[in-house]
């Protein structure tokens, strides 16, 4: 913990207040945060020499370098400071377009893995199926039926013969599935591989973070507002979220949880603010 | 001295000391409060703000440099920045000349 009045201290203040007036540049603040702290700690350095004790060096350094709320609204003078409502909107947007495109990736790469596994099991030789397997024929039996309904996990109970038609249509498509006991082991690994992802990079960024401030990591507390949000992102998107969301897609189209994939775009939306922060970090 | 006296001459100060020589945010400070016999003795953190447009602006380019334990920030004049010094030079020599002459009238 920085001490008041310390250098590390005035550069937490500095970047809190640059991050106030460049929520969307973190690439700047952490550049900024970097040459105040080698120009303080040069400053202190000198008025060390010149015979003050090492409290008042830093001190001095700091008063003479000026109000961090000063130097941060000076910086928002001179570089245009803080996005207009307009720009922060197609920010977003621009945020909103790159997250559908990683949701498509997602749910591309679940049926990838899945129909290599299908191929790979093959549709018929799967466990776990306590009713006979699913006959091929051109119209569903009625054991077809309660075969699918059973595996519309987020599905009702039975299916009307129209549901039915439709979900054994997509199954001969390949797109309905039978490899229940896969599909679910890929998914709750697919999710833990996921937020170990999650949680390996969040322990990365706060080492890679430590190092690079020379283990005055306080200097940047966004970034680890940013470390936070992305764990918590991580586990979302990865235990709750995407299972589902692509369970209710492929078994049953109709039962999709649209508040639950909103949410999911939302998160999704703070992941990549992440990425691209821990990105700028070390640009 | 008031620093908003300063205020449209930062930049041709700053080009005319970075021009000499590739230097970071604290000697440039150092630079400008020792040729000024501290008379431009501003608060040093408003500087980098002023470094930061003219990089954006493409009169400075700067890099990271590793050295003496310290990662610095190294800043420099571009092409561009050259041609903005010597046109700010021609200028300031013309308004200084005709300050005089109307001082020099009074």
């Amino acid at each position: 913990m920085a001490q008041p009045g310390s250098i590390n201290d005035y550069l937490l203040r500095l970047s809190i207040a640059l991050d106030h007036d460049f929520p969307t540049n973190a690439a700047l603040v952490h550049r900024v945060a970097s040459e105040a702290r080698d120009h303080l700690e040069q400053a202190a350095t000198a008025h060390r020499a010149a015979g003050l004790s090492p409290a008042d060096a830093e001190r001095k350094a700091i008063e003479q370098f000026g109000p961090p709320e000063r130097v941060a609204g000076q910086f928002a003078r001179e570089l245009g400071g803080r996005l207009s409502a307009s720009g922060l909107l197609v920010r977003s947007m621009l945020h909103a377009g790159g997250l559908v495109g990683a949701l498509f990736i997602a749910l591309g790469a679940t049926g990838v893995l899945m129909a290599a596994g299908a191929f790979a099991f093959g549709f018929d030789r799967v466990t776990g199926m306590e009713q006979e397997p699913i006959t091929q024929a051109q119209t569903p039996s009625d054991s077809d039926c309660a075969q699918l309904a059973a595996m519309a996990t987020n599905g009702p109970d039975t299916l009307s013969p129209q549901e039915c038609e439709r979900l054994y249509a997509n199954w001969l498509r390949g797109i309905g599935t039978e490899v229940s006991f896969f599909f679910h082991t890929l998914l709750t690994f697919g999710s833990l591989i996921v937020l170990g992802i999650g949680v390996a990079l969040v322990w990365a960024h706060r080492a890679l973070l430590r190092w690079h401030t020379r283990g005055a990591d306080d200097c940047s507390g966004p970034a680890k507002v940013h470390a936070i949000l992305g764990a918590a992102m991580f586990g979302y998107v990865g235990v709750l979220v995407w299972p589902g969301v692509v369970e209710a897609w492929v078994f049953s189209e109709k039962t999709v949880d649209y508040p639950a994939l909103a949410g999911a775009l939302v998160v999704l939306s703070f992941f990549l603010g992440y990425a691209r922060s821990v990105r700028a970090q070390y640009s | 001295m008031r620093p908003e006296l300063l205020k449209g001459n930062l930049d041709l100060l700053l080009l005319s000391i970075l021009k000499e020589r590739p230097a970071h945010g604290y000697a440039i400070i150092e630079e400008l409060r020792a040729r000024s016999d501290k008379a431009f003795d501003l608060p040093e953190g408003t500087v980098y703000p002023a470094l930061h447009r003219m990089e954006r602006a493409g009169l400075l380019t700067s890099h990271w440099s590793d050295g003496e334990g310290r990662r610095r920030r190294v800043y420099q004049v571009s092409g561009l920045g050259e041609q903005a010094l010597a046109a700010k030079q021609a200028e300031w020599q013309k308004f200084n000349r005709s300050v005089r002459l109307v001082l020099e009238g009074s």
